[in-house]
């Protein structure tokens, strides 16, 4: 691989963060799959937030029209209707909203949260490292989904218990990915004199800790999206999940169970759509770990 | 070069699936030949003649007769349990382990005729004493409220002949003493073991357990000393299968030979195959929309109730929720159950007049909730209710509740005002899902939980209880639906139906309407 | 080294500890009043209260959860609400199925998952790595029960050569074995091929290369044996999200384990029940992971077992 001498000096220089984000994302443009993982995603997000422009939320994907209802992909519905009459395509653009949104909410509480017990365990070390780190490693051990059904036994269906089931899972990683970023720095030179300098400790904290967890968290975040999707499918077929009315693409498709052998397209489309977003996530995750990795920079 | 090989990978990767899949979706709209042979290498699978596997979607709660409280426990103890007066599928009582009884001058004592020579399943005979001691337990047992609620005790009077001694006397007395509530069984054999009775249990129906395998199966065999003919199936089996899909495939397999609660989706693929039957009954349950009649915006707003029970379509939920699997209903008793009134005038669907009453009610358009339990038909409904409310002007929004926190809140504290739920008769009579329903006796604490109280309806439903001519009663009754009409207590919508899909070449199958699975009907 | 161990046994002990803990908390704030659903609809008030004094309901947190762990200790369980029978029988009825399962699964997916990813590293960018990259990705999204049906529709219905439900011949654990492995089988292959390009990078592979070693014997002898470690152990870390996958395949092929009793014991709000079952695959899971652990530390001297105590904050 051909290093430019941009690079070279951009690492010596003054300009040093800067510099690393612009050869992570260099190395991240030269990775196509990555980059059409990307793309996808960024339509994901572009048709989420403009839906509202050209699609109606109430009228098509909520109101129950029963004379059109399973109705197979055709001229009118691009993707069929449903067993009440609802536009399945409208529904599949919302659901990205509900992905996004339960997805984001997820991570940001559980970096939040997570990276805030992950910090102080690395920081402060000793017997407080140990205990949180023991307290994390018990969240770490129980998968996910029982972890919901946990909840959902305690507390009922709903979307907000199930913010809580994927945040309450979700911590744990974060806390492992502070806490070592934490213990990484934390005896290095730079620090002790930054803080012969003077600089309070948040500042310490935003200037070294955050741009070295963002890398990580992406990753993390993209696995998080991928498994929060699946999750909610897993339960609402079984009985556990969300209301009908909320298009959100797992729900649509254990809505569809019963359908599922005479009219498959309301199971394959939202599979599909779950199937594309998965592998967006999951390439730019690869990606981004690719172009992260200090051993594949020559 | 990285760019084409990617492309054509995903491309590659995509036609696999759909070809994959495409061959799974395509081949199930012909029914072949499906009758694979696998049979003979599983033992549980029926063998054709002498065994039949049924395929319920949860699993008895005990196999004790004084502990079965829901469908499925039930279904599973007829078959194992005789009691004084029998159902017939059609629903006629008929004599059963006694062959005649008589009443005494006020209705509150009857005695009962044994018949003789009557076998349990250890061999040992059926005496007065065991139909005592079964009777009694019944009434001490906390489980069987809804059938020995109005039973006072047993005494034996002689050795063929018992008395049961009434609280109150009881229109439905029947019905109920023909529950599998009243099983009689061997008093010995649950003196002997009564922790074990639960799982091996002793009586004298048409089948005795063989074994109980929890999450799996319950094995029974015909008994052959059955005192009427032995059953013409010799193994029975009944098989938990959660998942409908499956089961409909395992059915298709010969896997199983009768699926109880076939989803409503598969019913056309069912009958249009020739190799499966399909029988189905309205469902002696029925949904509906209820107000809070004594607090809150409903009860102080008759009007309110009236806008409502003009917003509904019955026929829009029946096929948004049900497939159109079902039947519509427009008073409070299921189609099915005895004393429904026929041809009664119900509500009709009349969105523009609700529109233009809660216009000029001057109702200020707060936000309505509608709670309504996590479980599957519930929630269809109720979304489809909550989307005929709107169209007609109520702010509403579906509130699914957790069912335990549901029947806390709602059922024993009433603390709603509108809410979407369901009643189930267990018995087939009227006054099972009418008196305890909609008497102000039994107010609040999740039995009367509409909170209605009028005194003419307490002497309607007193009257149709206590008599004993049955015209009297049905008019009675006919009396309190119309009262519940006139009084917008709750609007009716449907009664979903109990279905069994079986392989075609199985004879007596017949859907119940309590889901009840009587084998001794059935033969190959 | 035995000290280490018993220390891991102590860990693991608190982790499962802490788990039984977290849960219990949970299932306390369940609004159902646990009398009320034993006894049903009918019954009175005055037996509710009654049966809630006798049950000690009426405690606190702690007292209730020690007394629960110092019952669990000796074997009682409790009592299902819904049948009344002891739940630790019923566990162990179902434990089997749902293991054989687990492990069946797991089977599959490595003995598919492992030579693939092989491959893949062996070819690395080639067609065929990013048909199983593709592949990959792929198969972790398609939701079990969608594949457990099409499975059945093709195999049970059309071609006959398994039974569509249940365990009850060895058979039966076919279909829901491949369903499971299919869901889980990317991370395997995706970790066996990451793990087998790092090992390529090693200093000792081009040795071996320079000493003029076959590729096959290269891949094979040299890397492999490397590899193995990690791939094995996380091939154990998988067992876990089998478990936890298990329970949608064990309710689309009706399987009587651990899973069909979770969900059921959910809907019915059967809380001991739950409790119990959870607890008792949070167990499993600790214990496969702890093994996995003694395993890796014994068979590889490479690591020194002062570092990984301190890793892990024990000391």
């Amino acid at each position: 691989m051909k290093i430019s001498k941009e690079q070279t000096i951009d690492n010596q220089s003054i300009y040093k963060q800067q510099g690393q984000l612009a050869s992570v994302w260099l190395r991240f443009r030269k990775n196509k799959l990555a980059v059409l993982g990307l793309l996808i995603f960024l339509i994901i997000v572009v048709l989420s937030i403009t839906a509202d422009l050209w699609l109606d939320y109430d009228k098509q994907a909520i109101e129950h029209n029963m004379g059109i209802r399973l109705q197979s992909p055709n001229s009118d519905h691009l993707f069929g209707t449903d067993q009440y009459g609802r536009d399945v395509f409208t529904r599949i653009i919302y659901g990205t909203r509900i992905s996004l949104l339960i997805s984001l909410l997820t991570i940001v509480l559980s970096l939040v949260i997570g990276g805030g017990i992950g910090a102080m365990a690395g920081y402060f070390g000793g017997r407080l490292d140990s205990l949180l780190m023991r307290i994390m490693d018990i969240l770490l051990s129980i998968p996910a989904i029982l972890l919901a059904l946990t909840i959902v036994a305690a507390l009922g269906n709903g979307i907000l218990n199930l913010i809580i089931a994927l945040t309450v899972s979700t911590i744990p990683r974060f806390a492992y990915i502070v806490r070592s970023t934490v213990l990484t720095i934390k005896d290095q030179e730079f620090i002790e004199a930054a803080k012969a300098y003077g600089t309070n400790n948040i500042q310490i904290i935003i200037k070294h800790i955050i741009p070295n967890i963002i890398g990580p968290t992406i990753v993390q975040a993209t696995t998080n999206m991928a498994n929060t999707i699946l999750l909610i499918s897993s339960l609402s077929y079984v009985g556990l999940g969300l209301p009908s009315s909320i298009p959100e693409w797992g729900a649509m498709i254990s809505d569809a169970k019963e359908n599922m052998r005479h009219f498959a397209y309301l199971v394959y489309i939202p599979g599909i759509a779950i199937v594309i977003s998965v592998m967006a996530m999951n390439l730019i995750g690869d990606g981004l770990r690719d172009a992260l990795d200090p051993k594949l920079r020559n | 070069m990285r760019k084409s090989l990617r492309l054509f990978t995903i491309l590659l990767t995509a036609v696999l699936l759909f070809t994959f899949s495409a061959c799974g979706s395509t081949e199930s709209n012909e029914p072949e030949d499906s009758h694979t042979t696998k049979s003979s290498e599983d033992p549980k699978a029926s063998e054709g003649k002498d065994s039949i596997t049924i395929a319920y979607n949860a699993e008895p709660v005990s196999l004790a007769s004084y502990e079965a409280n829901n469908l499925t426990t039930h279904s599973v103890c007829s078959n194992l349990y005789d009691t004084l007066i029998r159902e017939e599928s059609d629903g006629e009582l008929v004599p059963g382990l006694a062959s005649e009884w008589t009443y005494s001058d006020d209705n509150t004592e009857i005695v009962f005729t044994l018949r003789e020579g009557i076998k349990f399943h250890d061999g040992s005979e059926m005496t007065a004493e065991d139909v005592v001691f079964s009777m009694n337990t019944a009434i001490a047992s906390s489980k069987t409220a809804r059938m020995t609620g109005s039973f006072e005790k047993m005494e034996k009077v002689d050795d063929t002949h018992v008395k049961l001694y009434l609280k109150y006397p009881y229109g439905a007395v029947e019905s109920c003493l023909s529950n599998d509530n009243c099983g009689i069984f061997s008093k010995a054999a649950y003196e002997k073991d009564p922790e074990g009775f639960t799982r091996n249990p002793v009586a004298t129906g048409p089948y005795k357990i063989v074994s109980w395998t929890a999450g799996e199966s319950v094995v029974m065999e015909a008994f052959a000393d059955y005192w009427r003919e032995p059953a013409a199936i010799k193994n029975l089996i009944f098989r938990i299968v959660p998942d409908a899909s499956s089961g409909l495939v395992a059915l298709e397999t010969g896997q199983i030979d009768v699926l109880n609660l076939p989803n409503t989706t598969d019913f056309d693929y069912i009958e249009s195959n020739s190799k499966l039957q399909l029988s189905t009954t309205a469902a002696n349950s029925f949904y509906f929309v209820a107000f809070n009649c004594t607090d809150g915006l409903f009860a102080e707003n008759k009007v309110l109730r009236e806008v409502v029970a003009n917003a509904i379509d019955p026929e829009a939920i029946l096929l948004g929720a049900l497939d159109g699997q079902g039947e519509l209903v427009n008073c409070a008793i299921p189609v099915n159950v005895k004393f429904f009134p026929q041809e009664f005038d119900g509500y009709s669907y009349n969105p523009d007049y609700a529109k233009q009453l809660l216009k000029e009610s001057g109702f200020e358009g707060q936000k309505i909730k509608i709670p309504c339990m996590d479980v599957g038909n519930d929630l269809a409904i109720t979304e489809v209710v909550v989307e005929q409310l709107k169209a007609v002007g109520f702010d509403a929004e579906i509130d699914m509740m957790e069912s335990t926190a549901f029947l806390a809140d709602v059922y024993t504290n009433g603390l709603y005002d509108i809410c979407v739920n369901s009643y189930t008769c267990f018995i087939n009579d009227a006054d099972g899902i009418m008196y305890m329903r909609y008497h102000s006796d039994y107010l609040g604490g999740g039995n009367n939980f509409v909170m209605y109280n009028n005194p003419e309806m307490d002497s309607l439903l007193d009257k149709a209880r206590s008599s004993d001519n049955d015209d009297e009663r049905a008019l009675a009754y006919r009396d309190a639906c119309t009262l519940m009409r006139d009084d917008y207590v709750l609007v009716p919508i449907l009664c979903y139906l109990n279905a069994l899909a079986a392989d075609a070449d199985l004879n007596g199958i017949k859907a119940s309407d309590r889901q009840r699975i009587y084998v001794y009907d059935f033969s190959w | 080294m035995l000290n280490f161990v018993t220390k891991r046994i102590l860990s693991m002990l608190l982790v499962v500890l802490g788990i039984s803990f977290l849960i219990f908390s949970v299932m306390s704030l369940s609004p159902g009043d646990p009398a009320q659903i034993i006894l049903g609809d009918g019954a009175s008030q005055e037996d509710i209260a009654e049966l809630r004094e006798e049950m000690g309901l009426n405690d606190n947190l702690l007292v209730r959860f020690f007394r629960y762990i110092w019952n669990a200790i000796q074997g009682d369980l409790g009592n299902s609400y819904r049948t009344g029978q002891a739940v630790l029988v019923e566990l162990l009825n179902r434990l089997p199925n749902t293991v054989l399962l687990a492990i069946f699964g797991v089977g599959a997916a490595a003995m598919i998952g492992v030579p693939i990813g092989i491959i893949s590293a062996v070819k690395q960018y080639s067609i065929i790595d990013n048909v199983t990259m593709v592949l990959a990705m792929v198969m972790t999204s398609i939701p079990a029960f969608w594949l457990g049906l099409l499975l059945m529709l093709r195999f049970a219905l059309g071609w006959g050569v398994v039974p569509a439900i249940g365990v009850d011949t060895w058979q039966g654990y076919i279909l829901p074995s491949v369903t499971l492995a299919i869901g889980n089988m990317a991370v395997i292959i995706r970790m066996t091929r990451s793990t087998m390009l790092e090992v390529f990078r090693e200093d000792y592979i081009r040795t071996a290369r320079a000493k003029g070693a076959s590729k096959r014997s290269v891949v094979l002898k040299h890397a492999l044996r490397n590899a193995l470690l990690p791939i094995i152990t996380t091939i154990g870390i998988n067992f876990g999200i089998q478990l936890g996958g298990a329970i949608v395949v064990e309710t689309v092929f009706s399987i009587p384990g651990l899973g069909t009793l979770i969900i059921t014991s959910v809907r019915q709000k059967d809380i001991p029940m739950v409790m119990g079952a959870i607890l008792f695959v949070a167990l499993m899971i600790c214990l496969v992971t702890f093994l996995m652990d003694i395993l890796y530390t014994f068979l590889d001297p490479r690591v020194k077992i002062k570092k990984r105590q301190k890793q892990m904050g024990v000391i």
